[in-house]
């Protein structure tokens, strides 16, 4: 192979440069590009080569003496104490992290003997004595060197130092250097910062630390080293998914691909409609990212993966974790020593049942192990990073904890993640935060509710106008606008249940009690939906409601009647039936049921949201355990 | 027959030509060799104006007058003149019809065929409403060459020096090019090319113009089209002084109120500064790309009228620690180029032996799914087929397996761009193929993609053993014009009047006098009405001496003014 790339440009092998230039200038005349396009590539292809082999075998020639790294530790434990300031005792934790470092960053070493080489190359050139006149390059290259040292050197420390990490003065230093550096010097941080975020950012103990790179900082880095045009660069060199780490911590979750799923559930009946919304939701978010194509580079690579055990990826299912999923509370035994060991190991989805059982109103609720877990999750959910956030807010040890735990929230709100939004708007509409406010609360949960029903419900939002809290003009019209368009919209769940709701509410000054009884009686003229209890029961409620009892009685009864048919277990059907009767008994009483209230107190009203919210979000972990994808 | 250069600027243009020894540049009827890229269409008489005319009408009848077209090349964005309408490949097509015209009158014979220069950072889709603008005119479109390249094959058969690498950084009105060249035993080889579509002097007079804007506390929306003309205009000059002088001042009179505005030249700098960071950016993306370091590269030369605000030598000479050259003028380097392509595609005696080799300025590939747990896909990933900066001809190949089983068709989507994910990239369209149904990954189809010399992109799927085999050459999307478009587009243009050249320059000092009265106010108004009106009444006569006479005054009256 190697011997016909040098038969192409018509020479035998050399490391000189320009005896390949001139072989190839000669024979480009042969196959000019403009007429053999084909036999221009494969000459262009022998010339690159040679110039690589050339380039290669001087380097070899001249390797540099590995003199590099014997003279860097002495300044090293300079800088650190001028760092640490008095503190003495971590420098000889950070000379050997630094010591690992260095074998990681063959790449950032490679730059600079191809800097030392071509400086070689530039003095053969020039006739002697010329370079006197000049500065002496090799100076200019060595002083930068150190430079580029140093700043790896610094950029390490404060990834590793807890005390250093989170302090904000240490990375603007950092970047300050960066923007004021040329070009050699970003080439030569370029990978060893990339390659030190990586490691930042999967290691498991840095997330329980409770010490973090402040919001803002790897940005800076992303833009002053350019990642987002050097992407594909990056990718020869790094994994995918540790790009997609880094880039969505520099900015935001628009650089993944995964999408926010909408969930849907928390309804009435959930035992019934929910768990089959669900399932359909999760159906289709299965099947929707699916493309039709799968790339593997070559036929080779693709048989080598086959061949090679594959990496375990711990962010999937796996069938030993049903020992964490089968448990509903955290009751101590071998169940619960298996999970805890398998989130210790680094299993995701053991993570997030942990956090859930421990978070859980039982005998064995226990706030900092959730919240551990929670940290450990975060790096991959940011349902896990929200809520341990506001656990840090809620439950922190000192003051520190609480600002830094609003703050938490705060930047996921700004980064429109919508739980962290309607969170944040719960805290002032409760007066409940520490920092000053810079949002709407109104707007805040008026855009998360958008985001989806699953955080905020319908007929949470329309309360909140009902009552006033959003003091915007007509909060009747608004609730009924709200109410109708989810009655619109989403046939026959929540078509539904805002006949449930219209009907059942204590006194509805919001529409005629008819408009509850059309849209019940939509659903149910519906064939598909004809035989569905809950949906009965709705219709029997609004005629109730609109005062025509004899109606009411008549499909309650047909629902009953319904339940004892189905096939149902006995003890569920027994719960239907005295549910159902109880309001069976009610319209034959001729009184109509009474489920929601029109007027809540404002603070009673944000502390069951506030509830609502984390219970949501603790759910969507549990949610997030269970899929065994 | 005869083949000409064109170098198609945002702001101006340029013709040339070979003369058998060096490349010359053509000039118009005016006299000048840059023609601005600008056309205006005046209502009164029906007819279309061009270059220096049309450019003062933007102050006058901005409503009538289009410019900076060639940064909507590709796009279906309509400019409106008037009552009519027109995409950016038909103004394009007007004024290279009129440069062609130019070119004809100065060659004495028929022009047909020509080279034309684009940003290396053109999309096929940009490059494609290139060449149909020159179909449109009436010129076969023979090759087209970057601007860069163009630029460094003026410099380099220029100084016929010896073996050197060096960096052309190529910032005009609308977009900023840099391109590294290695030149050596008579190859010009492009190394790497960058750049940023959307940079150019403009957007250095844009950001001066929203300081203005903000400092005084106007609304822009206020401001009527003749106001932001004259402003323009200002601004221009301001940032043209900035350039020579330390500080600049200017004081404009908008809805009735006066305003002054003085600038120094730090201050200038200071607001420029997210624009400078841009500058830097591809600079350092193609040095990356050539896989060279800074002291490697022999010199860097300066291109495009942009590159003469100063801080632009600072900044390259921070990155590189040398001195740019500009010893061409920046302005007129592109088209000289483009006489020298001409030359080299003739196979011109004189540089009979120069072969250059070009670069592919974006990656290009096609999306994928990755594996990201077991039986767990992700789409939207992207696969790089051609890299960028891979020296062009260029074809090569990658094979992709089927994901499903049973899996009936694949679609190739063809994308172009420097992300990992496919969401950021641009796409360029798709092709798809039926495969025989088996199990996952049993299956396979041959991707090809195929880059030729002027930037065309074929892509051709074939599916394995013994499958279908799909081709399809890759155009951006909706720019595409069908032949029926093409037709369509051609009679409508040929319907208008174009203005006759002899009365060219008559019709620029109209158009200059109808400037000044905007710029001017006070007692200058009725002045130069009074000019304006003689002179048209001399033109009316169509007595020649009379003309002649009046005319000579009415420049002087012109000069003065301008001078103030």
């Amino acid at each position: 192979m190697t011997n016909l790339y040098w038969q192409k440009l018509g020479i035998t092998p050399t490391s000189d440069k320009r005896t390949i230039k001139r072989a190839y200038s000669i024979a480009l005349k042969s196959c000019h590009p403009e007429d053999d396009p084909e036999g221009f590539q494969q000459l262009n292809e022998a010339y690159q080569w040679a110039l690589s082999y050339a380039a290669d075998a001087v380097a070899e020639d001249e390797a540099p003496a590995p003199q590099n790294s014997d003279d860097i530790p002495s300044e090293l434990h300079l800088d650190e104490s001028s760092l640490n300031g008095d503190d003495t005792g971590h420098s000889e934790e950070t000379s050997a992290t630094i010591q690992d470092f260095k074998s990681d960053t063959a790449l950032y070493d490679d730059t600079e003997s191809n800097n030392e080489k071509s400086c070689d190359i530039a003095d053969t050139r020039a006739p002697e004595g010329a370079s006197d006149a000049l500065d002496d390059p090799t100076d200019v290259i060595d002083a930068e060197h150190l430079a580029i040292n140093q700043f790896i050197r610094q950029f390490q420390y404060a990834l590793q130092e807890p005390n250093a990490r989170k302090d904000k003065r240490v990375w603007a230093e950092l970047i300050q250097t960066l923007e004021e550096a040329g070009f050699s010097f970003k080439e030569g941080v370029f990978f060893a910062v990339f390659a030190g975020f990586i490691e930042h950012f999967s290691d498991p103990d840095v997330a329980t630390s409770g010490a973090f790179i402040p919001k803002g900082v790897v940005i800076e880095f992303a833009e002053n080293l350019n990642w987002k045009a050097n992407e594909l660069t990056l990718l020869k060199t790094f994994e995918r998914e540790d790009i997609t780490l880094v880039m969505t911590k520099a900015y935001g979750h628009s650089e993944s691909n995964a999408e926010y799923e909408e969930q849907t559930g928390w309804r009435r009946y959930s035992s019934i409609l929910a768990n089959v919304a669900m399932g359909l939701g999760l159906m289709i978010a299965l099947t929707a990212v699916f493309s039709y194509l799968v790339g593997d580079k070559t036929q080779e690579q693709a048989q080598q993966d086959n061949e090679q055990p594959q990496v375990v990826d711990k962010t999937a299912w796996a069938d030993s974790l049903s020992v964490c999923t089968s448990m509903s509370e955290p009751e101590p035994g071998d169940a619960l020593d298996a999970c805890e060991q398998l989130a210790v190991d680094g299993w995701l989805k053991a993570q997030y049942a942990l956090a859930w059982l421990y978070s859980r109103d039982t005998d064995y609720r226990d706030w900092q192990k959730s919240f551990e877990y929670l940290k450990a999750a975060s790096q991959f959910d940011t349902h896990a990073e929200l809520l341990s956030q506001i656990m840090l807010f809620r439950l922190g040890n000192d003051e520190d904890d609480t600002i830094s735990g609003e703050k938490g929230i705060k930047a996921l709100a700004n980064e429109g993640f919508a739980p962290a939004q309607a969170f944040q708007a719960v805290m002032y509409f409760r007066d409940d935060h520490v920092l000053k406010a810079t949002s709407n609360p109104v707007y805040l949960l008026e855009t998360a509710y958008k985001s989806g029903r699953s955080l905020v419900t319908e007929f949470e939002m329309a309360t909140f106008y009902i009552n006033g809290f959003s003091n915007r003009s007509e909060p009747y019209q608004r609730a009924l606008n709200l109410l109708m368009d989810i009655a619109k919209q989403d046939f026959p769940v929540g078509t539904n249940n805002v006949a449930w709701f219209l009907a059942t509410l204590d006194e509805n000054p919001l529409t005629t009690p008819d408009y509850a009884v059309e849209l019940a009686s939509e659903v149910v003229n519906d064939p598909d939906y004809a035989k569905n209890i809950a949906y009965i029961d709705t219709l029997a409620a609004t005629y109730a409601a609109a005062g025509d009892f004899e109606q009411a009685v008549r499909y309650q009864s047909q629902a009953i009647d319904l339940i004892n048919q189905s096939n149902v277990s006995e003890q569920t059907k027994q719960a239907q039936i005295s549910s159902f009767s109880e309001r069976l008994a009610l319209y034959e009483d001729q009184q109509r049921t009474v489920e929601y209230a029109l007027k809540t107190e404002k603070q009673a009203f944000f502390d069951n949201l506030n509830r609502q919210l984390s219970n949501r979000l603790f759910l969507r972990l549990r949610q997030l355990a269970q899929q065994q994808n | 027959m005869s083949v000409i250069g064109i170098d198609l600027g945002t702001t101006n243009s340029l013709v040339c030509y070979f003369d058998g020894e060096k490349s010359t540049l053509i000039p118009n009827a005016l006299g000048e060799l840059l023609t601005p890229s600008v056309v205006s269409y005046d209502d009164k008489t029906n007819e279309l104006l061009f270059g220096k005319i049309a450019k003062d009408r933007l102050v006058s009848h901005p409503a009538l007058t289009a410019a900076c077209f060639k940064r909507a090349m590709g796009t279906n964005y309509q400019y409106k003149l008037g009552k009519k309408a027109f995409s950016a490949v038909e103004l394009s097509a007007l004024l290279l019809k009129q440069l062609k015209a130019d070119a004809q009158a100065h060659l004495g014979h028929e022009v047909s065929e020509a080279i034309i220069s684009v940003p290396a950072y053109f999309s096929d889709g940009q490059r494609n409403a290139t060449k149909q603008a020159g179909q449109l005119a009436g010129l076969k479109v023979s090759r087209l060459i970057n601007e860069p390249t163009a630029a460094a094959l003026a410099y380099g058969v220029i100084d016929n020096s010896e073996e050197q690498m060096f960096m052309v950084v190529d910032m005009g009105g609308g977009t900023l090019d840099i391109s590294i060249l290695d030149v050596f035993e008579s190859v010009v080889e492009v190394r790497a090319s960058a750049g940023d579509n959307y940079l150019g002097g403009e957007d250095f007079s844009l950001a001066l113009r929203d300081k203005f804007i903000e400092d005084n506390r106007i609304k822009l929306k206020k401001l009527s089209g003749a106001d932001l003309g004259r402003l323009a205009t200002q601004i221009d000059k301001m940032k043209h002084t900035l350039s020579r002088a330390h500080e600049a001042e200017f004081a404009i009179e908008l809805q009735g109120k006066d305003y002054q505005f003085a600038l120094t030249r730090d201050e200038f700098q200071q607001t420029i500064k997210p624009l400078i960071k841009r500058f830097v950016a591809p600079i350092e993306r193609a040095m990356r790309d050539s896989d060279l370091s800074p002291n490697e590269l022999d010199n860097v030369f300066l291109v495009g009228g942009a590159t003469r605000m100063p801080w632009i030598r600072a900044e390259v000479s921070k990155l590189f620690k040398l001195m740019p050259m500009s010893h061409i003028d920046p302005d007129q380097v592109v088209g000289l180029g483009t006489g020298v392509q001409v030359a080299l595609k003739n196979r011109d005696s004189a540089i009979d032996d120069i072969v250059l080799t070009d670069v592919c300025p974006y990656t290009l590939g096609v999306s994928m799914a990755v594996e990201t747990g077991r039986n767990q896909h992700e789409s939207g990933h992207f696969l790089p087929i051609i890299e960028r900066n891979m020296t062009v001809p260029i074809s090569r190949e990658e094979r992709l397996y089927t994901l499903h089983d049973n899996q009936t068709k694949v679609v190739c989507t063809v994308y172009q761009g420097e992300s990992r994910l496919t969401k950021n990239n641009v796409e360029l369209g798709e092709v798809e193929v039926t495969v025989p149904k088996a199990k996952a990954g049993e299956q396979y189809v041959d991707i090809r993609f195929t880059y030729d010399i002027n930037g065309i992109l074929e892509v051709i799927v074939n599916v394995g053993e013994g499958g279908e085999t799909k081709r399809a050459i890759i155009n951006n999307g909706n720019t595409h014009l069908s032949d029926a478009e093409i037709d369509a587009s051609m009679a409508k243009l040929a319907e208008l009047k174009i203005h006759p050249r002899d009365n060219e320059e008559n019709r620029q000092i109209v158009a200059r006098l109808e400037r000044l009265y905007e710029e001017y106010i006070g007692d200058h108004r009725p002045f130069i009405a009074s000019v304006l009106r003689s002179f048209e009444q001399a033109l009316n006569t169509q007595n020649l001496d009379i003309i002649a006479q009046v005319k000579e005054d009415t420049v002087a009256i012109i000069k003065e003014y301008e001078k103030i």
